[in-house]
């Protein structure tokens, strides 16, 4: 079985987009969690400007998907099989944060609960909900 | 005596939308970054596209596009639905959105989001979509159930941060 650190580095191989948005996986402090620095091309609202809902949406089902396999130990790369996301205030022109909790790791089925935040962690900017499919 | 002209009716917002379908997504920078164009715009309806990107890949083994950028995708023509549904010029901002993947997308094919907001009052709107990854009806993807709220002006957006303001809804 492969450590936590080269089941990220084989995520982010397998998922190219990960480098599109430019998400980094930390696992240095015992928890993991995301981080993604702001870019201007990430935002979805100039006039505000606000980060687009999409990329904050992608930030935490890449984040759940860590999550996954990081606790499942298997390296196969979970199938999405719905999000539900709540968006709970606009995403400012700055690092983004995202953690992850497995609500129930089934045989097939892992269900699980993402949440992302700016500067505050109490003040989450979004929530996302989701079923992912295991493949084994 | 001359008499007044009559006023030229003024287009609805779907209308100018639709004379402009190239701008409309081209504001959004992020939507710009991942390639999402609008290609036909009628009230309360909008239509997009994507292109298939080696570097928007969410799994290099079957070559399908990744979910996040699915997301963004189906939010943005969402968005789009959801404008063209107005009948006097608002800002929105999504409030949530589901997506259920019927299967992942194949390599190399193009997708196409039909979004439908069918369903629109002062405050919210209701949007559905379906994301497809050929011209076929059979070549679905992905549903999408969409609430965007509306917001009448820059204050109200504002408010949106501010918890005392709304009483902690959406804060």
């Amino acid at each position: 079985m492969t450590g936590p650190k080269e089941t990220i580095a084989q995520l982010i191989e397998n998922v190219p987009y990960i480098a599109h948005l430019g998400l980094v996986f930390n696992l240095e402090s015992g928890e993991f969690t995301t981080s993604l620095p702001y870019k201007p091309d990430l935002v979805g609202n100039p006039m505000l400007p606000a980060l687009h809902g999409g990329v904050i949406a992608a930030m935490m089902e890449l984040t759940a998907m860590g999550q996954v396999i990081l606790i499942s130990g298997s390296p196969e790369l979970p199938k999405t099989i719905d999000v539900s996301i709540d968006y709970l205030r606009t995403g400012k022109p700055e690092a983004t944060f995202a953690r992850a909790t497995i609500t129930k790791l089934g045989r097939q089925i892992a269900n699980v609960e993402a949440i992302a935040w700016q500067s505050d962690p109490l003040k989450p900017i979004a929530k996302l909900h989701g079923h992912f499919l295991m493949v084994t | 005596m001359i008499e007044n002209p009559a006023p030229k009716p003024r287009p609805e917002i779907w209308q100018i939308m639709a004379q402009h379908t190239g701008q409309v997504s081209d504001a959004t920078p992020q939507a710009r970054a991942i390639g999402v164009i609008i290609t036909e715009v009628t009230k309360a309806n909008a239509t997009g596209t994507m292109e298939w990107r080696e570097d928007l890949v969410g799994d290099t083994q079957s070559g399908t596009m990744a979910s996040g950028a699915v997301i963004t995708f189906v939010d943005q023509i969402c968005g789009a639905a959801c404008m063209a549904a107005l009948t006097e010029p608002a800002g929105f901002a999504t409030l949530d959105l589901r997506i259920d993947y019927l299967r992942p997308s194949r390599r190399g094919h193009n997708l196409r989001t039909k979004a439908h907001c069918y369903r629109i009052s002062r405050h919210v709107a209701f949007v559905r979509a379906m994301a497809f990854d050929g011209d076929s009806d059979d070549d679905q993807i992905a549903a999408v159930q969409a609430t965007f709220m509306i917001i009448k002006s820059r204050k109200d957006m504002l408010k949106r941060s501010d918890p005392k303001a709304n009483m902690g809804e959406n804060t």
